[in-house]
Formats: C-alpha cells, structure tokens, sequence
C-alpha cells in the first residue's frame, strides 16, 4: 500500500481513497434492505468485510433476498404485458434466471480463480458473486417504474423487447462493475494475492451474459404467452442465438 | 469438502491421497452426468459412473510407464501423487464448469444437428480449459517441460484408447440402452480408426 511508485496505484488512488472513507456497520443486516444502501454508497465497507469474512451469512441471506425480491418485482412488470397468470410465472422465473446464472456459474469463478492464486474461500465467493447478481437486481428495480409505464401504454412486442434488453444489459454492466471495482480493491488491500484475476474475469463476464441468455431463453416466455396460452415452463429445448434469426433471415 | 478443494487450488497444503481420489471422482462424476444429461435416461448415470473410470483408469494403466521417466528425481510415492494432483486438479475445473455444461446439456435442442455440434463445441472447450490447467500445474510441480510433456504423451496416448472403450459419451444417436456397447468397442481401436479414416480420405 506504500508504494507510491506503482503507477497502477497512482491512477486508482482517488477511488481507492474514497473507498477507505466508507463506513458500514454490518450489524445493521437483520433489516434485509439495508444492503440496498451498503451497495450503493458504502462498497468500500462492504468489500472490506468481505474480506475479513465478517458477518459473511448476514450478507449472503441479505443479498439472495434482495435478488430474488427485486428481480421477481421486474418480473411481474415484464408479465404485466399480458395480466393475469402470465405475471405471476414472469415474477416467479426472473428470480429463477437472474440467481440461477449467478449460481452456475459460481464453481467456474471460484475454481479458476483459485489457480490463478486468489485465496478467497467458496463462502466469499459466493458472497462475492451475490454481489453481482443485487446489484443487478438493485438496477432492475430502479428502472421498473419505467419499464411499467412503457408495458402499460404500448402495443407492440418488438419495442418492448428491446427496451428490457436494454435495461438487463444496463443492470449487467452495473453488477460488473461492482465486481470489477471489487477486484481493484481487494487487489489493493492484500497486495500478497490477487482475490480476482484480472483477465479471467473479462473471461468469467462473457460466460455469465452466454449463461444469462441461455437461461433467459430456456425460461421463455417472460413476456407474452404462446398460443397455446400461459405455461410455466414449456419445456421447449432451444439456442439462445435462435432469437437473432428473424433478423437475420 | 471445500477445505480440500480449497488445498489443492491454491496449494498451501499437499492434500492426502484419498481425498485427493474422492475429490477427482466426485468432481468428474458431475462433469460426466452433465456430458450424460445431453441424452438424458440411463446415459445421465452411465456418463457419471464413466468419467472417473476414464480419469483414474488412465492414471492407473499409465503410472508405471510415467514413473520410468521420473524414477531419477521422485519416488513412487511422489510421482503418484504428482499425477494424482493434475488429474484431480483437471477434474475439479471440469466440475466447475458442470453447472454450465448442465444448463446446457439441459436446454439444447435434440435431435438437432445444431444443438449436437454446441454441445460437442462447449465440450472441447471444456475440456480444453482443464487440459491447460493441469498441465501448467504439472509442470510447475515437476519444473522439467521434457518430462511434462512425456507423461502428457502416455497419459494422452492411454487416454485416447480409454475414451475410445468407453463411448458413447454424447450419443448423436441419442440412445442410452447400454452401459458400454463393449463387445463392439473392443473390436475397434483408437489409432486404427484414425489411421483408417485418413486413409479413406486420402484414397
């Protein structure tokens, strides 16, 4: 940490220094949404602790519960389209797709990492992913007024389709940089390790969108029914690139 | 579990040789029932039964040819375990791409020509990121890039023909009602079916 030669420490050094002045108190976690704030405007303190491995199930029971609750919230609003049991099973499967990408892909994180000289343990590993997947969750909440106000006053598929494309690509890049920023600085505070390996990271974000859009695709329909009406899962097996061909035929 | 994973991951400690064989069956076992999933049935099962046979069988038929490469620095005990740790190792990264494998396997069209040649793709790559795992972990143990690439080459050259025995693994024709068509696969050899194959296409 004292070495101010180090041209990588120099650059970050205003965010590294910003995130030293955050304070979270992590006893604070028995009400759940206070990880809302923490994730928002204390990541310095919540990183810390991830470190130190404190209060590590406060956090994990925290951040599964705000994912699953704000991503099932988002979910209903992509249902809303077509009311009635369409909603329900749309608030029931984004849960299942926005916990279930971060959760496969878990093992391939903490693996990889692992041999490329991380020291982190499976339990803020996982703690670590759970970051990602709030945080994009936290996003998916905040654009669900939005994206509620554009499903009840519009008709056609197509733009819908393409604004919650938009707003999951949004929530993915923000629960990418969390982690990113995660990397930064737990690389800062244990200069003997590196907790998060820089390129496979890169690696790890592209598996993660591949996942997500199987999963998402697997999941279909979020937003309309078939013709065959509203089914939880059609148990349809497909490619999520079979989504692209209308428009490339 | 995870505290021995943990071990050998990032190597602060040398972890005990049965849990070192539990771990590389256990993870490789998931590798296979995801592979196995593919076809779905029976083949869920029989893949997870074959992955570890596959792993741990070629370690056990190509120890003693690897050993006698080895014998002037290590002892048997260390060239075992030196062995046992890259097959576990590959076999844990396999393990950790189940899951995905799995989603995969899981979600993929069938038949499908398309859906057949993702899975095998996804495979490759699968199983390419483990093989470059363990054999850089290899030669950070045994420091010798001539001796690596010997036991990569028994290894390898056993393995092709364990594979081989141990097909189907993902079946294009999708059936799953035998365990090892065994008396067929017998009949065949790995090297021979290459060599044939490139004679038919040069001829």
């Amino acid at each position: 940490m004292s070495d101010v030669a180090n041209p990588h420490l120099q650059r970050h050094a205003p965010l590294y220094a910003k995130l030293e002045r955050d304070e979270f108190d992590s006893a604070s976690l028995r009400q759940p949404f206070s990880i809302v704030g923490a994730i928002l405007r204390t990541p310095g303190a919540v990183l810390r602790d991830l470190k130190a491995e404190k209060n590590l199930s406060g956090y994990l029971a925290c951040l599964a519960f705000t994912t699953i609750l704000f991503s099932a919230a988002y979910g209903a609003i992509l249902g809303l389209f077509q009311p009635g049991v369409q909603t329900l099973y749309s608030a029931a499967k984004l849960p299942i797709v926005v916990l279930g990408t971060a959760l496969l892909c878990t093992p391939t994180f903490y693996v990889f990492n692992a041999i490329l000289g991380s020291r982190f343990t499976f339990r803020q590993t996982v703690v670590a992913v759970l970051f990602l997947a709030a945080s994009a969750a936290l996003v998916l909440v905040a654009f669900a007024p939005i994206a509620w106000f554009f499903t009840v006053s519009t008709k056609g598929e197509g733009f819908l389709v393409l604004l919650h494309v938009s707003v999951f690509l949004i929530a993915a890049w923000y629960g990418m940089r969390f982690l990113s920023t995660a990397r930064k600085y737990l690389g800062y505070l244990d200069a003997t390790q590196t907790p998060i390996h820089g390129a496979f990271l890169v690696v790890w974000f592209g598996i993660v969108i591949l996942v997500a859009l199987q999963m998402a695709w697997y999941f279909r329909p979020l937003l309309a029914p078939g013709p065959e009406g509203p089914v939880f899962h059609t148990g349809q097996r497909g490619l999520f690139f079979e989504a692209l061909e209308p428009f490339v035929k | 579990m995870t505290a021995i994973v943990h071990a050998l991951l990032v190597r602060r400690t040398d972890a005990a040789v049965p849990a070192l064989l539990g771990m590389a069956a256990l993870s490789s076992s998931c590798f296979g029932a995801a592979v196995g999933a593919y076809v779905g049935g029976w083949q869920t099962a029989f893949a997870a039964v074959k992955m570890p046979v596959y792993f741990l069988g070629t370690l056990a038929l190509s120890f003693a040819a690897m050993h006698v490469f080895a014998a002037r620095d290590l002892r048997a005990g260390e060239t075992f375990r030196a062995a046992l740790e890259t097959v576990a190792i590959t076999a844990v990264v396999l393990g950790a791409l189940a899951p995905v494998v799995f989603l995969v396997t899981l979600s993929c069209p069938k038949p499908s020509p398309r859906g057949y040649a993702f899975v095998i793709l996804l495979l490759t790559g699968s199983v390419a990121a483990a093989g470059v795992t363990g054999v850089v972990r290899l030669h950070a143990r045994l420091r010798s890039w001539r001796l690596t690439a010997g036991w990569i080459a028994i290894y390898q050259f056993v393995g092709a023909q364990a594979g081989w025995l141990l097909k189907p693994w993902v079946s294009h024709t999708l059936t799953d009602d035998r365990f090892l068509p065994l008396r067929e696969n017998l009949q065949g050899n790995f090297y021979e079916s290459v060599f044939r194959t490139a004679v038919r296409l040069f001829s």
